[in-house]
């Protein structure tokens, strides 16, 4: 009677640490669990090989305070962006908006329309050539 | 005498037994106590992606950022897990976008500031409750909710040359209980 009592408690014993090694186990995992979350990074370039010379800028040689037309010769959506090369060799990228001078988004773009910059293109007081190079998004 | 040296080696051997039950194990008379295993299993951390980083269009040659503030255009993800517990945040950041179709890429940069979260302290995405480094390991505390919301902007680097069409790479963040 006493043996199967001793054998009894014995089971009991090892039950007993059983399960608090499996609390345990279950304590550190949950502890150390960690989680992963991917978003995508998105952006889409504009083929500019398309779009190329579709406008023209008038003059194209202007001076520091200058004001400068941009003439649309294809129609299209989008943007105007212009690069314009400082006398010093610099290139300054602009994106212009009808009579703002700068930021056209996603609005129809007429031909023949004429923008014209209300700010100073360029900040030197050299010669600056305006070119047109994406049009047309 | 006589009487005493008998009494000695009687009690010297019953303290001789004594010692051999004790440390015997063959303990004849058993005792039992109970005691509580209690453990604290904290909730599992979820986290989800809410909003991708989208730059939209790009002109060849200009860089374009997007700031972690800006609706719909910044990334975004919201952690749950246990009221108030300390967790770590790690980005996997890309150092490029690869083109959707052809073997091209474009740099994307992401610096100090180009992250924000909110632990229900602050005003949401445009009044976060703080700045973080997307670029090393932080460790904040979630919410008295168990909630944590994380934003992040970058710039993208188009070259002159970029050839055109849809660009894209994976934001990963990697969240974890430090177990404080």
């Amino acid at each position: 009677m006493l043996y199967l009592q001793k054998e009894k408690d014995t089971a009991m014993s090892i039950f007993f640490r059983l399960c608090c090694f499996l609390i345990i186990l279950l304590l550190v995992r949950s502890v150390s669990a960690q989680e992963s979350q991917s978003i995508r990074a998105t952006a889409h370039v504009i083929n500019s090989e398309m779009v190329k010379a579709s406008a023209e800028a008038s003059p194209l040689n202007i001076y520091g305070t200058d004001i400068f037309e941009v003439i649309v010769l294809k129609p299209g959506n989008g943007n105007i962006q212009l690069n314009i090369i400082g006398g010093d060799g610099k290139t300054e990228q602009q994106t212009i908006e009808p009579n703002k001078g700068y930021l056209y988004h996603k609005t129809l773009i007429d031909a023949g329309r004429k923008w014209k910059s209300q700010e100073s293109a360029v900040s030197d007081s050299s010669s600056t050539l305006v070119t047109i190079i994406y049009l047309d998004i | 005498m006589r009487f005493l040296i008998k009494l000695m080696v009687k009690l010297l051997i019953l303290a001789g037994i004594a010692i051999y039950l004790f440390f015997s194990g063959e303990v004849k008379a058993q005792e039992s106590a109970t005691i509580q295993a209690v453990a604290n299993v904290l909730p599992a951390l979820l986290i989800t992606g809410e909003n991708d980083l989208e730059f939209g269009t790009v002109f060849p040659g200009t860089d374009k950022s997007v700031d972690k503030a800006t609706l719909g255009s910044a990334g975004e993800f919201h952690i749950q897990g246990n009221n108030n517990a300390e967790i770590t945040l790690d980005f996997d950041l890309p150092a490029q976008l690869d083109h959707e179709t052809i073997a091209a890429a474009m740099d994307i940069l992401f610096v100090a500031t180009d992250a924000s979260y909110d632990d229900e302290s602050g005003g949401g995405q445009l009044s976060p409750a703080g700045i973080m480094d997307p670029r090393v390991i932080t460790t904040l505390d979630l919410g008295p909710t168990g909630q944590l919301d994380v934003w992040i902007g970058g710039t993208v680097q188009p070259t002159l040359t970029q050839t055109g069409g849809d660009y894209s790479g994976d934001v990963t963040l990697t969240v974890a209980y430090t177990g404080n």
